[in-house]
């Protein structure tokens, strides 16, 4: 205190560390006394002395992590201390505000003068106490990844996905610093931590974590979009690397002595090793190698039919990852499907089932415009050599919320390479249209003019999103945005399409997941 | 943010060859698309999809009819079907409830023709079928009685 109020009459100053009105610690001077009050619950515990503006000049309110004790402290040259009350840390400290205060109340002192403070600091312990035990959460699993790709070895992305409907926190049995990613050797005989998800980290139900490798030609999606405005940058990053066509595995914890398969959250890797780590760092007899070739490439889980957006997860790698690349090529033998890389991190957007897509016009079939509309115009140089489908539905906001960024990933589609009797489709950008004589009321109530049928509507674009650059068109896992000028309010709908170029004709398929932000 | 600290594991392996360009077009499906992709297809063996390939005239792309049906509790609708032998799109409305639909088509007098699946919770799907002339009966897999009988001329 560099300089207090009068003491005379209703006037003081205080220094406070609150977690709500109920929950605080407070050193307060006034009227001539110095008060220390622990306030736990609303339970009031404390302590007067008779305030000496020198001798109480320096006001301390220290922790002790080790005992989870709370000293209320004072001194008259900021060295030496002298605590003049304890108590018990009986809330969590770990969100206080910090609260300095003046002032006067009532009519009983007329010129209260004026409070001075200085020399605030905030000062954290040096040696934290090591996180608290917990059971941790299971629901966590590597949903994407690559350990090489167009910028070479070094261009690596793990990313990682909350299969549960819930938030979880990051925390361990054994009290280590997190959970700990460790990759094996290409021999299969060693591995070793990559990094480590502190404890305390919370990822969203739904949600995904990014991690990315940082090195010089590392990774390079930085710039493929995540939540309105940010990009898919890494919430964790690393150097160093993994090497090619090895494996990894998540673990419940950062000790390494405990890299078990009890204490195995997920794992993923390649055939073509065996022996104990191998088999701890994949799950079945693993993935087919891809060499060691650069490459627009990813593996992610496949979405199946009917899952409504949940990922594939049976233990099995070989059937749970699809080996995607833009330009549905062969790597070391191994093919790929035509797709894209969609790195995902803490603030892309999420999986909302509860987005329907109900038809544009209901009263006529889904097979027939406006529902879907066949252009036979050839246009090759858009992937396009057989014509265009548009797709075309009106996707409801029942979130409860409004969305403010909204998007479809492609979660399954006839496209390149396909068998005869097959379409070969490509995802495109596609631009807003307008549509008349549509007769379905629901629509006309929410978008049509007039608010009745028959009724034109808006049916919006969707773009493409790059990186990466997708010269082949749109495969799995591409995902395509509709820019919404404003939120779409809760309860609100709009009419968007997709729009497919025909590189081949026949039987198709076509499966998205809405992922929306509020 | 984190930064972890380095890993000197990798060992790296770049003596591998570029072989992401050598696809096969499948070119028995094109052959039967239009006599102009049929010529074409015989020529490019080693199609990378990113490649433009000649411009068809919309005249002569193959534009398949679309055959819906809808299924309600009821069974099909409609519950007969008349439409020229050839190659046409089948799509399904599913209205019934029944969350997973198998579809089997039979030759009136011939038995089985095939079966097919309707994926769930697709966005859009359809099913090239190529009918001889005849009559059939397309059923759904766990109930038979739902029944709708296709005369191709």
């Amino acid at each position: 205190m560099a300089e207090t109020v009068s003491q005379a009459g209703w006037v003081e100053n205080f220094l406070q560390v609150a977690l709500d009105s109920q929950n605080y610690y407070l050193i307060s001077a006034g009227a001539t006394s110095i008060l220390f009050r622990s306030m736990v619950g609303g339970v009031n515990d404390q302590s007067v002395l008779t305030y000496d503006p020198n001798l109480y000049r320096h006001w301390r309110v220290r922790h002790d992590q080790s005992s989870n004790a709370v000293s209320f402290e004072t001194s008259a040259d900021g060295d030496a201390w002298t605590t003049r009350k304890t108590a018990t840390a009986a809330f969590s400290l770990t969100a206080v505000k910090f609260y300095l205060m003046a002032g006067a109340w009532g009519t009983g002192n007329g010129n209260p003068g004026a409070a001075k403070y200085d020399n605030f600091q905030f000062i954290a312990s040096s040696t934290p106490l090591p996180p608290p035990s917990c059971t941790p959460p299971t629901s966590l699993i590597i949903s994407e990844f690559r350990f090489r790709g167009s910028g070479g070895p070094a261009d690596e992305f793990i990313e990682f996905y909350n299969n549960s409907d819930s938030a979880i926190t990051v925390c361990t049995a054994d009290q280590s610093s997190g959970w700990a990613l460790a990759a094996r050797s290409a021999d299969g005989t060693s591995a070793s931590t990559l990094f480590v998800i502190p404890a305390g980290t919370i990822i969203p139900g739904r949600g995904h974590f990014l991690a990315v490798n940082d090195s010089p030609d590392g990774y390079s999606l930085k710039d493929y979009a995540a939540g309105a405005g940010s990009n898919a940058t890494g919430d964790l990053i690393y150097t160093g690397g993994i090497e090619d066509n090895s494996g990894i595995a998540l673990f419940k914890t950062s000790n390494s002595s405990n890299f078990t398969t009890a204490n195995r959250l997920d794992a993923v890797g390649f055939t073509g090793s065996s022996g104990a780590i191998p088999d701890l760092y994949r799950e079945g007899s693993g993935l087919n190698p891809i060499g060691s070739i650069n490459g627009e490439y990813t593996f992610v889980r496949n979405i199946p039919n009917g899952s409504g957006g949940v990922p594939s997860d049976t233990n099995n790698n070989s059937s749970d990852f699809l080996f995607l690349s833009t330009n549905g090529g062969v790597f070391g033998g191994t093919a790929s499907k035509l797709g894209a890389p969609g790195p995902e991190n803490l603030f892309s957007p999420i999986v909302r089932s509860v987005m329907p897509l109900l038809f544009v016009d209901d009263t006529v079939t889904g097979s027939v415009p406006p529902n879907r509309v066949r252009d036979l115009t050839s246009d090759p140089a858009n992937n396009s050599t057989y014509g265009t489908l548009s797709i075309r539905r009106r996707v409801v906001n029942n979130t409860g919320t409004s969305v403010t960024r909204l998007r479809f990933r492609i979660t399954g589609i006839t496209t390149f390479p396909v068998p005869s009797g097959t379409a070969d489709m490509r995802a495109r950008t596609s631009t807003a249209v307008t549509i008349s004589n549509v007769n379905d009321a629901n629509t006309c109530a929410t978008l049509g003019t007039p608010s009745y049928p028959p009724c034109s509507v808006t049916v919006q674009g969707t773009t493409l999103e790059r990186p990466p650059g997708q010269p082949s068109g749109g495969g799995y896992n591409s995902t395509l945005m509709v820019t919404l000028p404003q939120p779409l309010a809760a309860g609100a709908s709009l009419n968007v399409q997709w729009l497919l170029g025909l590189q081949q004709t026949g039987s198709f398929q076509f499966f998205i997941i809405v992922e929306a932000l509020p | 943010m984190y930064t972890l600290g380095p890993r000197p594991l990798r060992v790296w392996n770049e003596g591998g060859r570029l072989f992401s360009l050598a696809l096969l077009v499948n070119l028995i499906g094109a052959m039967f698309v239009t006599p102009n992709w049929r010529a074409e297809a015989f020529i490019d063996l080693t199609r990378n999809p990113a490649d433009a390939t000649t411009s068809v005239s919309a005249s002569a792309i193959e534009a398949l009819d679309d055959m819906t049906l809808t299924i309600r509790e009821s069974g099909f609708e409609p519950s007969e079907v008349t439409r020229p032998a050839g190659k046409f799109l089948l799509s399904v409305d599913n209205k019934s409830g029944v969350a997973q639909i198998t579809l089997r088509l039979s030759r009136v007098g011939s038995g089985h023709v095939r079966d097919i699946v309707v994926p769930k919770d697709a966005t859009d799907w359809a099913e090239e079928l190529d009918l001889q002339p005849g009559m059939y009966d397309l059923t759904e897999l766990n109930h038979p009685n739902w029944n709708c009988r296709i005369t191709v001329n």
